[in-house]
């Protein structure tokens, strides 16, 4: 948290080094550098393009993750919203009401949530449960994309693209059936 | 012999009478006989919640054991089995899903539903705001669930109205079930069709869930086989304490009976005599019993358990009979001349004593007092009338002179006794001084027989269920369903503003489940038609992404809700708001409707009932009750313990009374008050030296030890007042007597009932004491005097 991350990143990969050099830069190999990577803290952007709107939508935050699986979305405005990812359970406060979700309830609330804290923390079988990973470009700039596996869940989202510098994620992009997209673009906090 | 034909016609007539009314008596066992009887309105409507209203039909369910998910797999067998079951109305374990009829419902009716539609909120003003929010709403995360609802609920009434049905605290969730906070534990609420009173049905709910849980934790496989159930809730509690009662009743009798049988063998060393010992006992319960089935219709089980005390008691008698009249036969002899009057006598104060338990108010102890009564009075007139008939004629009982003679020398007028019993008595004045801040239990809980560890499994799961929030409720009575409806409106309405200024958290009100047909109606009439509407939008959507064309369903739907006839209770059947109305409006047999408004106290601290009662009067809302059920049922306590202690004191005078007009002598009057006096404090203070709190029925057990007690000091006084040769014989039955009483009262003593438990050992302490110390301080030329004559009482 308190460390940069990118550096604390680059420096676990510098110690693999040569282990993560001779291979091709691969979902594997993005996996095991997103995997090393420590608690997180970043600002956040989010756009929404909802067609049944003349105009995109924006929100901004700030996100944290700790790994494996806590990940929290403060929102500016919006009555000071805070989305709290905990394990199985999702906790939405917002202007002093309190709601609580069991993902294992809300499957299809549960692959997002999903898809964003397996790639945080490099959790290659997670996201493999729902979604046919594939991956282009480099290890300073690479793009992950989530397609699903289940067609009930194509229904709903179309594919999830991931950008990315090494260990460090920097967009979100969510495709919805339906035509609506979101962009989320991250930028890590300086220290 | 013509008497006596007659009196043993007459008692075999009154045996098959009262056999043909037991034979018809309904036997119960639930604990509702020792909740009041006539108690304010606010009681009332408060024991009603308690015995049939929603209160008693909650079923608290904990699967612990095994790991999360297992637990949560059977949480969700155990719900699935209990949802197909006619015997449950309902049943929740956190895991949603379906309710896609009740948000149909709500959606379809939301216009008329939703709390937040008034005139202003289809001004453009009221529009546009409601519309901004709705869009900052799709901005959030819970945007997918908005954006599918916006066009036709732009003013997000549907989100609206589904936040002030969900319950202000859900209980924590663990592997999609709730759980205890610490998620050890799935947690599941039930409600029984059937009210919890009714133990019968209540019996069968519960051993469906014990199967049901049986069959989910099989079906769960080996991992969940270390899983294990806990049930409470107050028709769970309510079958608990009867198959206590029952196990009791049977218990304790057959252990008094078989140990008084045992003790009368060993001193008589005649069957034929102990049969006929038991013939007062046997006859004094079946009119007992006959006698409480003929006053309240029914007959308790605790009264039973209450009746191995009368084994104890009713057997003295006989005992008096037999020893005393040793010598000159059980027929024909002077027993009834010389003894009867000092008997009868004990009778009367003895009945003096009881009249105080029909007195105290609560039914349950009323039973127990004329059970007493009638089976005293019956076994008197037994032993006195048909007894003596009964025996043959050159029956011989074994002299139990010697053994009196050798106990009045260790006994009668004994230094060291007296010493012994002044340091008992002042040992019990000092424990009583020590404890006296703590001496009464006030708390009506120590009443229940709930064992200590179902006790805490309740309030355990409560907290995890969050239902131990409803303590206040308010109540409005009205003539019909919908004029209750309107009267629980007016008491939101009062309420708000406490909800506003933090007061209370909030309050589940059945108008917000189903408003009247009244506000409904008036919300259909605020919504403006299709032109105006139309016409407002683009006014109200300016400077906003959104625009008016794209609301084109939103204005069909509302020009269709101006229309659309109300929401009523029938349209709400068969879902999970039908369940929570049925909880909050309530239909009395009288036609009466009731609306009940449970609050959450503001969080951290008690909810003040005082200020929502001044709430309440000043919106003038008529009719309105505020039940605080704790405090409502510690004042219902206290009330009852007021009146037991004033009941005791009449009763204590009656005996003090009739002791005086029978001895005639204050000197004597003292000299049997004393040593009852000297019991009644030995047994409080036993209790106070052994950290007992003493409860109401404590209180009784101590009127019980005056009014046994005095037959004691009786037969000592009337040795003391006119000594006689026969004295070791009356001595040896009084010895026997007190055994066979103390043996009645202290097995009772070891029932988990309280109210046996506690009238059990303070009467076998008291009457113990009351002997020992009437022996020591009798005079001991009261063993050795000159034959005399006489009927002394």
């Amino acid at each position: 948290m308190r460390r940069r991350l990118a550096a604390a990143a680059a420096a676990f990969a510098f110690a693999c080094g040569p282990v993560a050099a001779a291979a091709a830069f691969d979902v594997a190999a993005l996996m095991t550098l997103l995997h090393a990577s420590h608690p997180a803290r970043a600002t956040f952007r989010e756009t929404k393009y909802l067609r049944v709107l003349d105009q995109p939508v924006e929100t901004t935050g700030e996100l944290r993750f700790t790994p494996p699986d806590h990940l929290e979305k403060r929102s500016v405005g919006l009555n000071g919203e805070t989305l709290v990812a905990d394990k199985d359970m999702v906790t939405i406060e917002r202007g002093g009401r309190t709601q609580a979700l069991s993902l294992a309830q809300y499957p299809d609330i549960a692959v997002f949530v999903d898809s964003i804290r397996g790639t945080l923390a490099g959790d290659r079988a997670l996201l493999e449960k729902a979604y046919r990973l594939s991956l282009k470009g480099t290890q300073a700039r690479w793009t992950l994309t989530l397609v699903p596996r289940d067609e009930k869940l194509t229904r709903i989202v179309k594919r999830i693209v991931i950008t990315g510098s090494q260990a460090e994620v920097r967009r979100v992009e969510i495709d919805q059936a339906d035509g609506d997209h979101s962009v989320m673009a991250i930028t890590p906090a300086a220290p | 012999m013509n008497t006596r034909a007659a009196a043993i016609v007459l008692w075999l007539g009154t045996l098959a009478l009262c056999g043909a009314q037991i034979a018809r008596t309904p036997f119960v066992a639930d604990l509702s006989s020792f909740l009041p009887a006539h108690p304010t309105q606010e009681q009332r409507l408060l024991v009603e919640q308690l015995r049939h209203g929603t209160l008693s039909r909650v079923m608290m369910i904990g699967i612990d054991g095994a790991d999360a998910a297992h637990r949560a797999a059977i949480s969700r067998a155990l719900a699935a089995s209990l949802a197909d079951d006619d015997r449950f109305a309902g049943v929740a374990n956190g895991a949603t899903g379906g309710f896609e009829r009740e948000r149909g419902l709500l959606f379809d009716h939301r216009y008329t539903l939703s709390p937040a539609v008034d005139a202003d909120r289809f001004s453009v003003e009221g529009l546009r705001s409601a519309i901004g929010a709705t869009l900052d709403l799709l901005r959030s995360s819970a945007g997918l669930m908005v954006k599918s609802l916006l066009t036709r609920d732009p003013t997000g009434e549907t989100l609206a109205l589904m936040d002030t049905l969900r319950p202000a605290r859900s209980p924590h969730l663990e592997a999609g079930v709730w759980s205890s906070a610490d998620g050890h534990r799935a947690v599941l609420l039930a409600r029984t069709r059937a009210s919890g009173a009714d133990i019968d049905a209540q019996g069968e709910a519960l051993a469906a869930v014990q199967d049901a849980f049986t069959q989910a934790r099989a079906a769960a496989g080996a991992p969940a086989a270390g899983a294990s159930l806990v049930v409470t809730g107050p028709g769970v509690f309510s079958v608990r304490a009867r198959q206590m009662i029952e196990h009791d009743v049977v218990r304790l009798t057959t252990l008094s009976a078989g140990l008084v049988m045992l003790l009368l063998l060993a001193v008589y060393r005649s069957p034929r005599l102990l049969a006929l010992g038991f013939v007062p006992v046997i006859s004094g319960a079946v009119v007992g019993i006959a006698a409480v089935s003929a006053g309240f219709g029914t007959v308790h089980g605790i009264t039973l358990g209450f009746g191995t005390t009368l084994i104890g008691e009713a057997v003295d008698y006989s005992i008096y009979l037999f020893v005393q009249s040793e010598g000159s036969g059980l027929r024909g002899g002077d027993w009834v001349a010389r003894f009867w009057p000092t008997i009868r006598l004990g009778v009367l104060t003895s009945i003096a004593g009881f009249c105080a338990l029909p007195a105290s108010g609560l039914p349950g102890l009323a039973q127990l007092g004329v059970y007493s009564i009638a089976g005293l009075v019956a076994a008197a007139a037994v032993t006195r009338y048909v007894l003596p008939s009964l025996a043959p004629a050159h029956l011989r009982v074994r002299d139990l002179s010697a053994v009196g003679e050798r106990i009045g020398a260790l006994a009668v007028g004994q230094r060291a006794l007296r010493v012994i019993a002044i340091v008992a008595m002042l040992t019990a004045l000092g424990a009583l001084a020590a404890h006296h801040a703590t001496l009464w239990d006030r708390d009506l809980a120590s009443l229940n027989p709930i064992t200590a560890a179902d006790r805490e499994n309740d309030r355990e799961l409560r907290q995890a269920l969050g239902a131990s929030d409803a303590r206040v409720m308010v109540a409005v009575s009205a003539p019909g369903e919908q004029a209750a409806l309107e009267a629980a409106e007016r008491t939101q309405a009062a309420l708000d503003p406490l909800v506003s200024r933090g007061a209370i958290a909030g309050y589940d009100s059945p108008a917000r489940i189903l408003p009247s047909e009244a506000m409904q109606r008036a919300r259909a009439l605020s919504l403006p038609d299709a032109a105006t509407l139309r016409a407002r939008l683009p006014r109200a959507l300016a400077g906003m992404p959104l625009r008016a064309s794209r609301l084109r369903p939103f204005v069909a739907d509302v020009e269709r809700a101006r229309t659309t006839p109300p929401v009523t209770a029938s349209d709400l059947e068969g879902t999970a708001l039908a369940l929570a109305l049925d909880g909050l409006l309530m239909r009395a047999p009288d036609g009466t409707w009731t609306a009940m408004i449970g609050l959450h106290p503001p969080s951290g601290h008690a909810l003040d009932a005082q200020s929502v009662r001044q709430a309440l009067a000043q919106a003038k809302v008529p009719g309105a009750l505020v039940l605080d059920v704790k405090s409502q049922l510690d004042a219902l306590y206290g009330g009852y313990f007021r009146r037991a202690l004033l009941a005791s004191a009449a009763g204590l005078a009656v005996i003090v009374a009739l002791l005086l007009a029978s001895l005639r002598s204050l000197r004597r009057l003292a000299r049997v008050i004393a040593p009852f006096a000297g019991g009644v404090v030995i047994a409080a203070g036993f209790h106070a030296y052994a950290g007992t709190a003493l409860t109401l029925f404590h209180l009784v057990g101590l009127l019980l030890v005056a009014a046994i007690g005095s037959n004691y000091s009786l037969f000592f006084d009337r040795l003391a007042h006119r000594p006689e040769a026969s004295a070791p014989r009356t001595i040896a039955s009084l010895v026997l007597a007190n055994a066979t009483t103390v043996i009645g009262f202290g097995i009772l003593a070891l029932s988990s009932i309280p109210v046996l438990h506690a009238i059990g050992s303070t009467v076998a302490v008291g009457a113990f004491a009351t002997l020992v110390i009437a022996a020591a301080f009798t005079p001991p030329r009261a063993l050795h005097a000159e034959p005399a004559q006489g009927s002394a009482p």
